[in-house]
């Protein structure tokens, strides 16, 4: 019984959605202003929870004796100092987002060249772990979108067959990427249908 | 008839002195000597059930169950049962007089009971006067019945103590005729064909003792059949039986067989039990059992004439001694009473029975009668087995299992001989051990058996035809090895000699012979070899290195771990601090750059009043010097125009890069109020459905980071209604997945704004086939989209400049890096396989 009740309001969901859609302006696109409002604020209150929950996960990592973690104490304390600063000086606040922005920017900065650094050392060990057939087209096309992308083909391209060759090149990644772009598409229609008719229950997983 | 013998077999006459019968063949000899031993009236008696079968075997179980009361009755039918004949007697005169019809009603019976009649007469002529007596007296039964007789019937039996002791001086006569008559039967059984008859002369002989010395006790215990005035026996003998003409004392017999009998033939029995010699005793107890075991089905006994005979022979000369009965005489008080009961009710059903018998009906007729002409009887075929109740255990063996068990024994071995007498088993086959004795005759066993079948002994053993021989189990004709085994030896030599369970000197190991050398050679092709080892490469554990063992790691190893990263690391450091100014930037731009940057400096720069701008930003921090240093330029172009700029985030870390790439372009453009003219909604929630949402209603969806003040109803929001008040839409991302969903959105809700796009080097692929389609009308990506923009709009080169600079080489670092990895494995493979060779 519950979970046809549960089919029943997504699928109404979606079906006033789809309605209000086709039908603006009318009752129906009314509806579907609400029902987005609705999810809106019950995704704001999903965030919420989510913040809560890593903070009692880090809080019983510190005040356990199981799992002690180190790192977690740093949390906590990053945690209640920057929504104290929030709530006291507002979110407005230069101080305020100049702290937050500086260390959210330089952290994942740091951790984004870490990873430069060791995609370095894997491109080294590249050949050496690896000597098949696709192996070594994988490593030719990485170094010829490297040299593309890098903009050192574009020097040549006064020369005809650079010229042509970077063009060729440059279609490479458009033509890959729209077959991935189809294929998200049908997938998305195939899961919203499947919702839809109640097939697919991702609020019923347990 | 005196010159003429009758074939049984097939009915021709033939001369007296004739051995066979002319037509068949049939050997009078044997017919002889079984008449012999036994009276003439119950040989002709035979020749009259012969013919009564035909006429009989509408009703096989009454009729014969009925011949067996009546015929082997004679001295074995206890007095209950003659008791009932008399009453049937009675009953049948009575009728008689009542209908005056009997003669018309079993004309058949009557010419066949004239004829045996006259046949006993012509024959008790010749074969001896003193038998003339009794025959004279069966005449005399043949009589039609008078009424006097009748109306004389209770003095009669009144008078039935008298007539016992009566009987002696008659029935000393009819013994002695068939002690005369009984050797000859005995002798004739010693014939080849009569194996078993070898038995008989001993207890036979012990039987003619015995009843010589008893002689004086059975004569006061003869049947009443055998005295003269009882003429009951052979008319019934004689007189077919018709469950129609049964009477209603029948009915009533029931009665006499459930309760009286059962009284009297305990009495009976125990009294039988006393008197009786030991042999018969054991008869007795043998017919007991084989009545248990042998269930004889009504079925089998259909017509069995000739078994019945041989039952009423072997009846004959086994119980020949009279019974007992002791306590006959109180119960004829009994029985006088009972009579009289019987008389009316007869009488009584007299009166409520209608004048003609039932009898002459048809069946359907009957049926359709609501008074049955058998009261207490019912019409089915079971009304004989409520008349042969079985009273005593001693009734059974008397009457039913007789020639139930005769017949199949004579069908199966010769006709005229009885390979089985009687219930006396052969030895052969209660005493298998005879065949152990052959085989290896043991001296203990012999005193066993000395002990135990002395009596045994004395029998003579009865030889076994061939084929039984043949038949019989080889359990039988093996000896039992465990049975041997246990016999205890005795030392029949030697010092031991005469000792009992002395180990014997043999050696047990001389018995044995080593086991038979078998070849185990298996023939196997070359196929099943391959498909073998295939099999046992299969099956077989997969041996596993020991891997726990780490290599040591080379120098080479440790310095590529630390020299790549720093190598890289030296080059974009060494690259911040190099001169770039002479740098070439490529000559061709994107085309989505010119596109874009056409749009962001000719369309809004188009009016003379500012327009408004809708930023969103899609990135993460880490994408923030990326997006920074693409987005920097065309942030400042907005700043040089004053144009209203509106920033949202979709991504929580989207506000603090929008804040902080827009406050980076506001250093470079310090005209610009920044403060009044950008206003920062803060983060919208719920992806998709908060990017329609917003779409559709941004008032309402995003009120904005300080909620004190509903920026909405302020300068720059205050003119924004709806999403298509913007001027531009500019999508700042560097995730495809979440621009994939604005630029969806924007296409599907506000389809007639202008949407731009920022997205940073790793996001452009995927969002080239939006641009493609027109999706998006301009998109700077990378580094080199910035650097487009810049050259397009002629802004400052130099700290993108130095960023192209250094991406070219960090993307050569990194060739160097996947070329220098395979040469370097080359090489080692190369050096690895010269070792080996060498080593070879």
């Amino acid at each position: 019984m519950k979970k046809i009740i549960l089919v029943i309001v997504s699928s109404l969901s979606g079906l006033l959605l789809i309605l209000g859609l086709f039908f603006p302006g009318t009752i129906l696109d009314r509806i579907r202003i609400y029902i987005l409002d609705w999810a809106i604020i019950v995704g704001a209150i999903a965030l919420a929870i989510a913040i809560i929950n890593l903070l009692s996960v880090h809080w019983n990592k510190v005040f356990t004796n199981e799992k002690r973690d180190y790192a977690s104490p740093f949390f906590i304390v990053g945690f209640v100092t920057v929504i104290l600063i929030g709530i006291l000086l507002g979110p407005n606040n230069q101080f305020f987002v100049d702290l937050t922005s500086t260390t959210i920017i330089t952290v994942e900065a740091s951790l984004l060249a870490v990873l430069a650094l060791t995609l370095s050392l894997a491109s080294f060990r590249f050949f050496t772990k690896k000597q098949n057939l696709l192996a070594i087209v994988f490593g030719i096309s990485t170094i010829i979108f490297l040299l593309l992308f890098s903009g050192i083909l574009s020097l040549g391209e006064n020369i005809p067959l650079i010229k042509a060759l970077n063009n060729a090149l440059n279609s490479l990644p458009i033509a890959g990427s729209t077959g991935i772009l189809i294929g998200i598409s049908l997938g998305a229609i195939l899961t919203s249908l499947r919702i839809f008719f109640g097939f697919d229950r991702p609020y019923d997983r347990k | 008839m005196t010159d003429k013998i009758t074939c049984p077999q097939c009915k021709t006459e033939n001369n007296f002195s004739s051995i066979k019968c002319v037509n068949c063949g049939f050997n009078f000899q044997i017919n002889s000597v079984d008449s012999g031993s036994e009276p003439d009236w119950l040989a002709l008696l035979r020749d009259s059930n012969n013919e009564d079968q035909s006429t009989e075997s509408n009703l096989p179980d009454t009729n014969e169950n009925f011949f067996d009361l009546n015929g082997r009755s004679d001295d074995e039918v206890p007095d209950w049962l003659n008791r009932i004949r008399d009453i049937k007697q009675f009953d049948e005169d009575f009728k008689k007089i009542e209908s005056g019809k009997t003669e018309e009603l079993h004309p058949l019976t009557s010419t066949d009971n004239s004829d045996l009649v006259n046949s006993l007469r012509d024959e008790d002529q010749h074969l001896d006067e003193n038998s003339i007596d009794w025959i004279a007296s069966l005449r005399d039964i043949q009589k039609p019945v008078d009424e006097e007789q009748l109306l004389n019937s209770e003095k009669d039996d009144e008078s039935h103590d008298e007539e016992i002791s009566n009987l002696p001086p008659e029935m000393d006569e009819i013994k002695k005729d068939w002690q005369i008559e009984f050797p000859i039967s005995l002798e004739l059984e010693n014939d080849e064909n009569v194996t078993p008859a070898e038995e008989f002369p001993d207890w036979l002989s012990n039987i003619t003792s015995k009843s010589k010395n008893d002689e004086n006790l059975n004569d006061l215990e003869i049947p009443n059949w055998l005295t003269p005035n009882q003429e009951v026996p052979i008319d019934r003998a004689n007189t077919p039986i018709e469950p129609f003409n049964l009477p209603e004392w029948l009915s009533k017999t029931n009665f006499l067989v459930d309760e009286e009998p059962k009284e009297s033939s305990e009495l009976e029995r125990s009294d039988e039990t006393e008197n009786l010699p030991d042999w018969i005793n054991d008869i007795n107890q043998n017919k007991e059992k084989k009545t248990l075991d042998e269930s004889p089905s009504d079925e089998e006994s259909e017509g069995s004439v000739e078994a019945t005979f041989d039952s009423v022979l072997l009846f004959n000369k086994l119980d020949m001694s009279p019974e007992s009965k002791i306590g006959d005489e109180f119960k004829l008080d009994e029985f006088d009473s009972e009579l009289n009961e019987l008389e009316q009710k007869i009488n009584a059903l007299e009166r409520d029975q209608p004048e003609e018998p039932a009898f002459i009906l048809d069946e359907s007729e009957l049926k359709s009668l609501s008074v049955k002409p058998f009261i207490g009887i019912d019409e089915s075929e079971d009304w004989f087995d409520n008349i042969q109740l079985p009273t005593t255990s001693d009734d059974l063996i008397e009457v039913d299992p007789h020639h139930h068990k005769v017949k199949p024994k004579i069908e199966e071995a010769d006709k005229h001989v009885l390979p089985f007498k009687f219930d006396n088993v052969p030895d052969w086959l209660e005493n298998i051990d005879f065949d152990y004795n052959e085989i290896e005759p043991l001296q203990s066993m012999e005193e066993e058996k000395i002990s135990d079948s002395s009596d045994v002994d004395n029998i003579e053993k009865g030889k076994l035809p061939e084929w039984l021989k043949a038949i019989r189990p080889i359990e039988v004709v093996s000896p039992d090895i465990s049975r041997l085994k246990s016999q205890k030896i005795i030392e029949k030599s030697g010092p031991l000699a005469g000792l009992q369970d002395v180990l014997t000197s043999e050696s047990i190991t001389k018995t044995y012979s080593p086991p038979p050398a078998y070849s185990v050679t298996i023939d196997v092709t070359d196929k099943q070899k391959s498909h073998v080892r295939i099999l046992e490469e299969i099956i077989s554990p997969v041996v596993q290195f020991n891997k726990s063992k780490k290599k040591s790691k080379t120098i080479l190893h440790r310095m590529e771990f630390i020299l790549i990263p720093a190598f890289l690391l030296l080059i974009i450091t060494y690259s911040l601090f190099v001169d770039h100014t002479n740098l070439k930037f490529p000559e061709i731009l994107p085309a989505e750059a010119v596109r874009f940057h056409n749009l962001a400096t000719g369309y809004l720069n188009r009016n003379q009043s500012p327009s408004h701008v809708l930023v969103v930003f899609e990135t993460e921090a880490s994408s923030y010097p990326e997006i920074n240093l693409i987005s920097v330029g065309f942030f400042e172009n907005l700043f040089l125009n004053n144009h209203w700029v509106t920033s949202i985030a979709t991504n929580p870390n989207g506000v603090l890069v929008s804040e902080r790439i827009l406050r980076d372009s506001y250093l470079n453009v310090p005209s610009y109020n920044f403060e009044e003219r950008n206003t920062n909604l803060g983060y919208l929630p719920g992806y998709g459905i908060g990017i329609q949402a917003f779409l559709s209603n941004p008032k309402t969806t995003s009120p904005g980071i300080d909620l004190n003040l509903n920026i909405w109803e302020k300068p720059p929001l205050s003119e924004i209604n709806t999403i298509n008040d913007f001027d531009m839409i500019v999508l700042v991302t560097d995730n495809s997945e979440n621009a994939k969903l604005w630029i969806e959105q924007i296409n599907l809700l506000v389809p007639d704004s202008d949407l731009l796009l920022i997205s940073s080097a790793k996001a452009s692929p995927l969002l080239q086939p939006y641009l493609q389609t027109n999706q998006i009308d301009g998109m700077l990506s990378g580094i080199i989209g910035g650097l487009a923009f810049n050259l397009l709009s002629q802004s400052e080169m130099n700290n993108i400049g130095r960023y192209w600079a250094i991406l070219q080489l960090g993307a050569i670092v990194f060739v160097f890096y996947i070329l220098a990895g395979g040469v370097i494995s080359i090489f080692k493979k190369a050096l690895t396989s010269d070792n080996i060779e060498k080593n070879k």
